[in-house]
């Protein structure tokens, strides 16, 4: 599949290479609209075989293994690992403090870059692939498709976000959680200088839905550091004529302190929720964190994937 | 606050320099577009204030550089009192050295407690003040009149001026002189706060009160006093609860000074008792020089009562004689528990007798009966010389202590001018007409020339008795001249007899005293003084033509005891008044040319000497006085001429040692004075710029190199600060 126009416009060439031979692979089982149906769930006959298991009462008859049964005339119940299509959503955070830069790109246009890429390969494994761009004033939603012009489309979209104004990332996951009815994997692309319980609150919400969900935090490296020394002017992004003047020097122990709390509050809440929370940095190359990631994820798969 | 260099004040607009170097880093300000703004607004308002609070603090610390910097180069110049300082002090101290401050407690004396105020006062003063002393006796003199830095060394200086006594010391304080002479000295420096101590021992005495007028001025001077001012008078404290025995010998005098060989020498002691309670039977002893004459007791005396005890005593040399009584001891100051008076043993007095060649009268005869010889070679007091009236123009009449004139004539005219110099210059005129003088003469020539007669005799001939003849009355009204005639005890007045006598012209002149007058009042005898002399005019010769009087006890008497009158002026002075100025001629050719007295404290001073003649020299000695034995030198050609004594008499107030209270010390606080320790009154007459001022240039520097010290050490602090943090070294880093 070649890349569309616009992909490169948002993907770094090092980062399209690292990712190009990658396969994205769900970790749990969800509805899959290939398998179709309510049955989707259900050990079926559809692609490979699992495993046998003894029949109880009440499973059906028809998926008896009878082969076995007339070798050792015992019932055995015949499992197969249904392969389904992953129904993703990408929630890209674009309240204004994702646009903050200083030597690196904005977190608001390396979300954007993780966002495509992922969109790449998951289109790529004909997975349906759908766009949330929180924000306030011009909230955009894409159903998940996985044709080819989808692609696009989803491109289209995400050049055209900006990063400004109030957060709505709770809003925008609690919208989502109405819209999405099919299972799938959320992918949230966000710094998250949100209300932390409230965040946690929605992630169980979804959680609970039975939608996977990976929280990709990103940081800039000054923000993590503060390695700031003259005393400046700190403008605040997401709200106008809002700013502090102070000597970073004096309020860096404090803002470290606070920093290092809400990094550890919202890391337990995503782990307490079941989702996966992965840091990414701005000055970091992200193909190479994102593949470490999939390998990872994929690891994971095959201890709980036979194929 | 004044500077000297004012034009480094335009450098004061530099301090703006850091304010606006500031508010350019300001400006310069890097802004930061910024998401987490959460965790820079949680962080603490303190700290983030800290840091303006350092920047402000190192901002004013800048700005303090500066100031101190352009302040120090224009000099300012501040109050002493900003700087905990006060404004110099220009102080005299007043010490009174008068008799009653050596008055002794038992052990310890009123001069040295004075001595220890002394200390105290000397204690509160610092080098930046000034200090003078004046010492206060019978005169105020000062003892350092240029006013003195003071330093220990002036400190010590003053002390041992003040504290030192030189011998018996019998001074009377004039405390409101001294005061005048204080007020009245050039301030030591034009902004020196002028405080007069007046160290006492609280006598009531010796304040002059009376004289409103003087202490009104000191007290407008004080108030007036342009840099500030404060009178303070400090008192001994006499709380030793005891009550005070004084008594004293407040007089020691002499009928007269100067008497004749063998004749009795009258003397009356005025002893008098100053103390709180009835004092105690005391003995006096009589003295002349060393010699003991006698004793006598003192009857106890109530508080203030007086008494007199007299003694007579004649003296057989010829000279100065100091009779001296003395009352025993039992007080406090035994100093004035004596008295002294010098007596003259006088030889030779010239009187000079103008009488009628023909002498009808005799009376010429009769005086010279009296005054024993008209030889000079006698040896009596009085030595006369008789000229007819023709021979007075040859005369040099100021040979003579007096002039017995009984005859007048004509030719006198020429001679009248000299007359009455001799009487204005001390000499004594005995007006005796006989009965050869005619009326008009004698009035055209001792009235209408010469003013020497006390008045003028009536026209017309002599009031005669037909009948009875005319009685005199002794003389009732006590006058110096008479005091002995009066005594018809011993003396024969009653018995005087007058056949005829001269009336005076009505009205008498109102400056002229009666002597002797008839029973019916008539006017017999009159006197006056003209200047220093003294005039005595009688209206019936003293020979035996109008009267009994050469054949009467008397006669001696009245013409010894009126030639003693009449002479006493041109006598030289012994015993003189403290306040007294005397003036007397010395005679000796060639002139003197020098005079030096000896005071009683050791001290000598240069008299002066008048010009009054070819071969005379008057030498004048002015009080007051100081009292005591004073010894007078002349000199000519750096050779001693004559030596002669005097005594002045001690103010007998002195020895009352009442102190100052009630009302008394009412009146002096409304002059100004502030007593011992009370409150001055504020007296500060100029505007605070004016006083003593310091240079705070010094000041100024160091605080600007503390301030300096301060910037550096501060900026190094926050560099350092910023260095460390901006290293990492302080903190952990973040984990994810």
């Amino acid at each position: 599949m070649g890349a569309p126009h616009g992909f490169h416009d948002l993907v770094l060439p090092e980062d399209q290479a690292s990712l190009a031979d990658l396969e994205f692979v769900a970790t749990q089982i969800v509805d899959g609209f290939m398998a179709g149906g309510h049955r989707s769930k259900m050990k079926g006959g559809c692609t490979d075989f699992a495993e046998h298991r003894a029949y109880s009462p009440g499973d059906e008859v028809r998926l008896l293994d009878w082969r076995v049964y007339a070798k050792s005339d015992r019932y055995y119940i015949k499992q197969f690992d249904e392969e389904t299509n992953l129904n993703a959503i990408l929630v890209l955070d674009t309240s204004g403090s994702m646009g903050f830069r200083l030597d690196n790109p904005s977190k608001f246009a390396y979300g954007r870059a993780a966002c495509a890429v992922l969109a790449r390969l998951l289109l790529g494994q004909r997975d349906p692939v759908g766009l949330a761009i929180s924000h306030l004033a011009e909230p955009t939603y894409i159903p998940p498709r996985s044709t080819a012009t989808h692609f696009h489309l989803f491109l289209n979209h995400l050049s055209k976000a900006t990063a400004s104004g109030p957060t709505n990332l709770v809003p925008t996951l609690d919208e989502m959680v109405r819209r999405v009815r099919h299972r799938g994997v959320f992918l949230l692309f966000t710094d998250a200088f949100v209300d932390v319980p409230a965040l946690e609150q929605k992630l169980r919400v979804i959680r609970g839905r039975g939608h996977q969900v990976v929280l990709f935090h990103i940081m800039a490296p000054e923000e993590l550091d503060f390695a700031f020394s003259a005393s400046s002017r700190f403008q605040c992004l997401e709200v106008n004529d809002y700013h502090l003047d102070l000597d970073p020097v004096v309020v860096r122990d404090q803002y470290l302190s606070g920093l290092q709390t809400y990094l550890d509050q919202l890391k337990a809440a995503c782990i307490g929720c079941g989702c996966d929370y992965l840091p990414l940095t701005t000055h970091e190359p992200l193909g190479e964190t994102l593949a470490n990631y999939l390998r990872k994820r994929s690891r994971q798969s095959n201890f709980v994937r036979t194929r | 606050m004044n500077f000297l260099n004012t034009v480094f004040l335009y450098g004061l607009p530099l301090m703006a320099l850091p304010v606006v170097v500031h508010l350019l880093a300001r400006r310069r300000r890097k802004v930061i577009p910024w998401g987490a703004m959460q965790f820079l607004a949680q962080a603490n308002p303190k700290a983030r204030r800290s840091w303006r609070l350092k920047d402000l603090f190192l901002l004013l610390l800048r700005i303090l550089v500066i100031a101190c910097f352009v302040f120090a180069l224009a000099r300012p110049l501040v109050p002493a009192a900003w700087l905990g300082g006060h404004d110099t002090r220009d102080l005299i101290v007043v010490m009174d050295h008068s008799m009653s401050t050596q008055w002794d407690f038992g052990g310890e004396t009123v001069h040295e407690r004075q001595v220890e105020l002394l200390d105290e006062l000397l204690a509160e003063y610092e080098e930046t003040d000034y200090i003078r002393c004046l010492q206060v006796k019978e005169a105020a003199a000062w003892l350092t009149e240029a006013p003195l830095k003071a330093n220990p060394e002036t400190k010590a200086r003053v002390r041992e001026h003040l504290t030192v006594t030189q011998g018996p010391n019998w001074t009377h304080s004039d405390h409101l002189a001294a005061l005048e002479m204080a007020w009245t000295a050039d301030p030591a420096t034009p902004n020196a706060v002028r405080q007069v101590v007046l160290i006492t021992d609280g006598q009531r005495e010796g304040w002059d009160l009376e004289q409103t007028a003087r202490w009104r001025a000191i007290s407008e001077r004080v108030e007036a006093f342009p840099s500030g001012s404060e009178l303070r008078v400090l008192r001994v404290p006499w709380d030793d609860g005891e009550t005070r025995d004084n008594l004293t010998v407040t007089a020691l005098r002499a009928g007269r000074e100067v008497v004749a060989l063998g004749e009795p020498v009258a003397l009356r002691a005025t002893i008098q008792h100053f103390g709180e309670t009835a004092s105690s039977s005391r003995v006096v002893r009589w003295h002349l020089g060393d010699e003991m004459l006698g004793m006598a007791t003192v009857p106890p005396l109530s508080p203030g009562a007086s008494t007199t005890v007299a003694l007579e005593h004649p003296i057989d040399s010829v000279g100065r004689h100091r009779f001296r009584v003395t009352l025993e001891s039992g007080d406090g100051l035994a100093i004035d528990d004596q008295g002294e008076v010098l007596v003259q043993v006088a030889q030779g007095l010239p009187v000079l007798v103008v009488a009628s060649v023909r002498d009808q009268d005799r009376a010429t005869r009769y005086l010279q009966a009296a005054l024993g010889s008209f030889e000079e070679a006698h040896e009596g007091v009085f030595h006369g010389t008789m000229i007819a009236p023709d021979e007075l123009a040859g005369i040099r009449l100021a040979d003579y202590r007096a002039i017995i004139i009984t005859q007048v004539a004509a030719s006198m005219l020429g001679s009248m001018g000299e007359l009455e110099t001799f009487v204005r210059e001390g000499g004594g005129l005995w007006l005796a007409p006989g009965p050869e003088t005619e009326v008009n003469l004698f009035n055209a020539l001792f009235r209408t020339t010469a003013a020497l007669a006390p008045a003028s005799l009536a026209q017309g001939p002599p009031i005669e008795q037909a009948s009875e003849p005319e009685w005199v009355s002794p003389p009732i009204q006590q006058h110096p001249a008479t005091i002995l005639l009066a005594d018809t005890e011993r003396l024969d007045l009653d018995e005087l007899q007058l056949r005829r006598h001269h009336s005076f012209q009505k009205p008498l002149p109102g400056d002229l005293s009666v002597l002797l007058r008839t029973h019916e009042g008539e006017p017999l005898v009159v006197e006056r003084a003209i200047e220093k002399g003294r005039v005595i005019t009688q209206g019936f010769p003293l020979g035996q033509s109008w009267s009994n009087l050469p054949a009467l006890q008397i006669y001696v008497a009245l013409v010894y005891e009126w030639l003693w009158y009449l002479a006493e002026p041109g006598l030289p002075r012994l015993n003189l008044g403290r306040r007294e100025s005397y003036e007397w001629q010395v005679d000796h050719r060639p002139p003197i040319e020098s005079a030096v007295e000896q005071t009683p404290d050791g001290r000598e001073r240069a008299l002066t000497l008048l010009d009054t003649g070819i071969h005379h020299r008057s030498v004048r000695m002015s009080g007051p006085l100081q009292p005591g034995h004073h010894l007078v030198t002349v000199s000519q050609g750096g050779e001693m001429v004559r030596t002669t004594e005097f005594l002045v008499a001690r103010e007998p107030a002195e020895s009352n040692l009442a102190q100052i209270q009630g009302d008394t010390e009412d009146q002096l606080r409304s002059f100004g004075i502030t007593f011992d320790q009370e409150e001055a009154r504020s007296r500060r007459n100029q505007p605070d710029g004016e006083t003593r001022q310091e240079s705070l240039w010094f000041w100024l520097l160091m605080g600007m190199l503390v301030f300096l010290i301060g910037e550096s050490a501060l900026a190094s602090s926050i560099a350092r600060h910023r260095q460390l943090t901006k290293q990492g070294v302080r903190h952990t880093p973040i984990t994810r």
